[in-house]
Formats: C-alpha cells, structure tokens, sequence
C-alpha cells in the first residue's frame, strides 16, 4: 500500500484507537495517540512533499480498488502542498492542546474529534474524485460543528456549533448540486475523467456549476454572505478555532476552487471565456468580503472575534488573488493564493494560539479587562507581535510577500478591486494592532502566568517558521524557493505606504486622541452590518412560512392517505383480535368445523 | 361386518370427545375427553386398515405403537394440565385465557 494514504488514515486509526482505549481513562495514552497520529502525517506528507511531488510531472493517481467510485487519492503539486501545510499545523496545535485542554474533562471526545477532522481535512485535500471530496468535505464540517459545541453545556456553544452546520449547509447543497451535474454530464467524478471532458461541454454548464460549487467555497470558507456563522464558531477551544477556523477548514474552499480551475484549465481544456463569470464572482465577493471583515475587526472587544474576522477578511484576499486568473496566467493567480494560504495558517495559527495563550491566563476573552501581559506572558506576547507584524504585511514577515503577491496579480485584474484590497490593507494594522496593545501594553488588569511548554513550543516554532514560509510554497509550485520573495516595486511600495498609513492613523488615535466621531458606523460595524438581523428577522419567517405551507399540503395528502392505509389495517387487526377468545371449546368448535369442511371437501373429489 | 360396527363405535368415540372438549371447560372432563378422542382415533385408523390390508400381524404392532404413543402424551397431558390448575388455583380451563388477544 502506498504511503500516501497513511497521511490521512493514521489519524483517522489514531480518532478511533482513542474511543476504543476510552475505558482506561489516562489521559497521558490519549494525547500520545494523538501526537502520535499527526506526527505519522506530518511524516508521510513531508515525505509526499519534498520527495516525490516535485518529481511529478502529470498528477498521479494511487487508487485502492478497481471501478468507478473506487477510493483514489490525487497527487499533484497543490494537494502535496495543502496535505504538508495541514498536517504541519495539525500537529502543532495538537502539541498545543496538550496544554490548553490539560484540565478539560471530556478529553477522549476532544481529541477524538480533532484526530477525526485532521483525517478528513487531509482527505480532501488528497482525494482524486469529488465524491471523496465531497465525503470528506462533510467529515470536516461535522466535525467543525461538534467541536465548537465542544463546551456543549453553555448555550452559546451549542448554539454557535449549529448555526455553523447550518449556514454551511446552504452552500454544501450547492456544492452537491454541481457535483450532481457534472456526474450527470460526465458519467464519472473522477478528476481525470472529468477535466478530460470539461473542454467538450458547453461553456453555460460550465459557468453554472463552477458558479454553483463557488457557493460550497463561500459557505465553508465564510465569504459573504455565509460569513455569519465563523464569528460565533469562536465559542468553541482556541485550539480548535486556530485549527480548523483559521488554518485549515476554512481554506477548503480556497483549495476548492484552486482545483477546479487546476481542472479546468491546467488538465482540461476549457475556454478561459467560459470563466470570465467565474472570475469576476471571486474577485468582487473576495474584495468586498476582505473590506467588511476588516471593519467589523474593527470595533470588536473579543480577542477571539477581532481574529476571526480577520480570517474571514484575509480568505477575501485569496479569493481575490484566484479570481484573478483570467487576467495573468492561471498559475500565477494559484500561486499567489496558495503563498496566502500558507502564510496565513502559519501566522493566524500562530496569533489564534497566542489569543488561547491570553485567555488560559486570564479567563476571560474580552481584551478591556486584559493589559499589560506584556510583563508576564513575555514568550507569549512576542509571539503574538510577530503575528500580528506578518498579519499586517510588514517586511521581512511572509504576510508581507504573500499579500504582495495577491496585490500584484489584482492589479492587473482590476484597478477598483486593488484599491478596495489596498484600504483593507490600511486597517489591518490598524485592529490587530489595537488588539496588541489592549492585551499586552498599557496596565495589567488580571494577574497571570506565561503558558506551559506544550503551548509556547508551538508558538515559537510558528513563529519562527513565519519568515520562511514563502518558500515552502514558492519550492512547491514554481520549483524555486526563492520565488515567493521577489516583489514588485509599484505594488509593495504601496503596500507598505498603506500600512505606514495605518500606523500613522493608529499612534494618532491611540497617543493623540484623534476621536473619530462615527456612533453611527460603531452601531453598524458592532451589528456585523446586520447580517445576523437580516437572516434571523427577514428570511427566517419566510422560510417558515413557505415550509409550513408545504408541510400543510404534506398533511392533507400524503399523511391523510398514509392514515387511512393504517385505519384499515389497523380495523382487519382489531377483527382478528376478536376471534382469539382464549375459550378452549371455541378453538375446538372451530377447528371440528374446518375438520367437517375438509372432509367434505376430500369426500367431494373421491366422488367426482 | 364386525369391523364396520368396531369402526362406527370408533366415530362414535371420536364425536363424543369432540363433543366433550367443545362443551366442557373442567380439567378433569377435558382430559376424559381427550382420552375418549384419541382412543377413537387409534380404532378409526386400526380397523379400516385391517379391512384394507389383510396383514393381521402388521394391523396389530401398529395399534400396539399407536396405544403406547398414546399413552406417553397422556402422560404428559396429565403433567400439563396439573401444572395449569396449580398455577391458576382453578380447574375451570376456560378461565386460563390470558394469552387472549
């Protein structure tokens, strides 16, 4: 068998071995399964990514069995890169856990779930057919909604866990249904299959199921107007939020679309026209997405909240950078996505794990009653800064190179969309910088400690790993470590001035009291432009409406007609009942009867 | 001509059984019954068969098979039906209807 598929199904063995030790109740054996698992991951894809992806010319195909919905795993450079990435900051932040969940009693559920995601996470980035695809991108989203109910005993939770199901599903039935329909067309979901058919079909079937299946990219990878759900996933664990809210799940709908145009384009032979439509969906929800996000990072008070948001303004920038593909060279678009991803789940990885840092110390995930860290939590809140230095774009962190890159291919693309990216640019600075300095500057507030080894390890490796993750990427999918570091002068010039801008606004409003007076916009900003509002007030009662209206015509003709069947059999019951008496001389009347009828009978045909 | 008032007397066995399981509910005069019945049967069967088969000695070992095979599920008719009036304190069979639909 190959080694391919132990990436994905050592977790997976490691999900199950620790329900199945569940018993023994020691904690120490569960966490070594599962730093165990990942390690075997992280193992397996390193080996997937440094020594037979790069030899890859054509994308290979490792199948199980014969026949067409047969287990097949892909392996092109993409999935090499994504299966890495995942599995590197799989194991992280299960290390991680080991600290932040030391003192949680429903342990074997936690761990279990999370080997559970990391395996399906894996799986999709791996698998060669979208049925798999699609299996796997249900594993994730189950267990994105169990593990946000995590703390199931306080309502929020439970309710957070929910509406992320929920307000994922509306884009998963979508997904379902471009999927439907290429089987439909196709007759196979394979990959290679279909991209050899893609370029025969017309181009209106293809601009409609690509635009479909962007609708399962939009609702995992929370884009307007599915975003709604992520804020509230922040009621589950930090680790959980740092794992699949900010590093992995929610790019599945990045790797999503960078496959199908890989498909496409790259494999296939589809007309660029054909996408135009495509391309200008990703570049305006990304764009307007990037920009929102970042104003409602703005006014928030929950560490937790200010980063998610920013997860979601930061996924914008790369469904901006894809969308650009029909304007530069599809690979250069995926290129500069893909350097985004990766620089991303380090570095939010990185800032979500120095958050959980914060609020295991404190207890608290509001930053007005946080301050001061700085003095006690220092490994910490260094951690935190070079986050937040690499969020924000400033040289020499990734973020800078890998925002720089999206910048460069939607300049191209689009004049307006840059300036609305390069404003998103100015204020995301400006809130994580905020967040900063609530949490660690200025007086402290609460008394806490620095974090465990299990918890600071990661963060210094994540940290560290932030200057160098460029590369990565740019070894990957150009064959050149170097590439992901050049830049171009006009557009990191105005990279930079829009974050010097930034900085600027910020010591003006933080040291100068520049007060902008905008009560008005706050309100807005802090309603999540009333999103929540519009779904809960609006399209909810609707909804209710109309299905009660179908679920009134369901009770007058089919229940009706299945209560009648039932009446019937239910009366021929009732009629036998009657007859079984218990009375012996009744049983005996009746069976003389059918003895006479027989015999009458028998005599009947002896005389015929 | 005996064997056809032997057989007769045997229907005659068998009716009165019937008769007697139909209209009686007492555990005695149920196993009375069943005892008449069965008797009856054994004849109906033995004497049409020797007019038929003319084997006197094969006629005879089956009757003594059918009489003790006989005898053993009265045996066990006796055990059940002690069993039953124990159980319920009562001989009247017919208020043993607990399994009634």
């Amino acid at each position: 068998m190959d080694s391919v598929w132990l990436i994905f199904l050592s977790p997976a063995i490691g999900s199950a071995l620790s329900l199945i030790l569940s018993p023994i109740k020691k904690r120490r054996i569960i966490e070594a399964i599962a730093v165990i698992s990942s390690l075997i991951s992280v193992f397996t894809s390193a080996e997937l990514f440094f020594l037979r992806a790069p030899l890859l010319n054509s994308p290979a195909f490792i199948q199980m069995l014969s026949g067409p919905i047969a287990p097949v795993l892909m392996v092109d450079k993409l999935s090499a890169l994504m299966s890495f990435v995942v599995a590197l900051v799989s194991f992280l932040i299960v290390v991680y856990s080991i600290g932040y969940m030391g003192e949680d009693p429903s342990y074997i559920r936690y761990y279990s779930l999370i080997q559970l995601f990391i395996a399906g996470m894996l799986g999709l980035v791996l698998s060669g057919s979208f049925l798999y695809l699609y299996l796997f991108w249900e594993v994730v989203g189950l267990c994105s909604c169990l593990l946000i109910a995590h703390w199931y005993e306080k309502p929020e939770a439970s309710r957070a866990g929910v509406k992320a199901f929920i307000v994922t599903r509306f884009g998963d039935v979508m997904l379902l249904t471009a999927i439907s329909l290429i089987y439909l067309q196709v007759g196979d979901l394979r990959y290679d299959v279909v991209s050899l058919h893609l370029g025969s079909l017309p181009s209106s079937f293809i601009s409609m199921t690509m635009l479909l299946s962007l609708g399962g990219a939009f609702g995992k990878s929370a884009q307007v107007p599915l975003h709604v759900w992520l804020p509230d996933a922040m009621e589950g664990p930090t680790s959980v939020s740092a794992l699949i809210h900010a590093a992995t799940m929610v790019k599945a709908g990045v790797y999503l679309v960078a496959r199908l145009v890989t498909l496409s384009l790259e494999y296939g032979s589809v007309d660029i026209v054909a996408l135009s439509g495509f391309s200008q969906v990703l570049l305006w929800i990304g764009s307007i997405t990037a920009f929102l996000a970042a104003t409602m990072a703005l006014v928030t008070y929950d560490i937790k909240r200010v980063l998610a948001y920013s997860t979601i303004s930061q996924l914008g920038y790369m469904f901006a950078g894809l969308g650009a593909f029909s304007s530069v060279p599809f690979s250069e678009a995926i290129f500069s996505s893909m350097l985004h991803l990766t620089s991303h789940a380090f570095f939010k990885a990185l800032l979500f794990m120095g958050a959980g840092a914060v609020i295991h110390a404190t207890g608290t995930r509001d930053m007005r009653e946080m301050g001061g860290l700085r003095r006690s939590m220092p490994i910490t809140s260094t951690a935190f800064l070079l986050g937040a230095i690499a969020l924000s774009g400033i040289p020499p962190m990734n973020g800078f190179f890998s925002k720089d890159a999206i910048m460069e291919v939607v300049m191209s693309a689009s004049p307006f969309i840059y300036t609305l990216l390069l404003i998103t640019a100015v204020l995301t600075p400006f809130y994580i910088f905020r967040a900063v300095l609530m949490t660690f500057f200025g007086e402290q507030k609460r008394h806490a400690h620095e974090a465990s080894i299990s918890m600071t390890l990661p963060m210094i490796i994540l940290a560290a790993s932030c200057f160098i993750t460029p590369s990565i990427t740019s070894f990957m999918l150009e064959n050149n470590p170097l590439a992901g570091f050049s830049v171009d002068i006009t557009t990191a010039l105005f990279s930079i001035s829009a974050v010097l801008l930034s900085l600027v606004l910020f010591y003006l409003s933080y040291w100068r009291g520049l007060r902008l007076e905008l009560a008005f916009a706050r309100k807005i900003l802090e309603k999540g432009y009333y999103f929540d509002d519009l779904y809960i007030r609006v399209l909810m009662p609707v909804f209710r409406t109309v299905m009660s209206g179908i679920s009134w015509g369901v009770d007058r003709v089919l229940d009706a007609l299945s209560y009648r069947i039932a009446d019937q059999a239910n009366r021929f019951g009732n009629f036998l009942r009657e007859i079984h008496t218990g009375m012996i001389s009744h049983y005996v009347a009746a069976f003389s009867l059918g003895l006479i009828i027989l015999l009458a009978m028998a005599l009947g045909v002896m005389l015929t | 001509m005996m064997l056809l008032v032997y057989t007769l007397m045997s229907a005659v066995l068998v009716a009165v059984g019937i008769f007697g399981l139909a209209s009686r509910g007492n555990a005695a005069k149920i196993l009375i019954s069943i005892e008449l019945l069965s008797s009856g049967a054994v004849g109906l069967v033995f004497f049409p068969m020797l007019a038929i088969s003319r084997s006197f000695v094969f006629s005879q070992s089956l009757m003594i098979l059918f009489l003790s095979v006989d005898g053993v599920t009265l045996g066990i008719t006796i055990a059940v039906l002690l069993m039953a009036v124990k159980r319920s304190e009562t001989g009247d069979m017919n208020k043993l209807n607990e399994l009634r639909g």
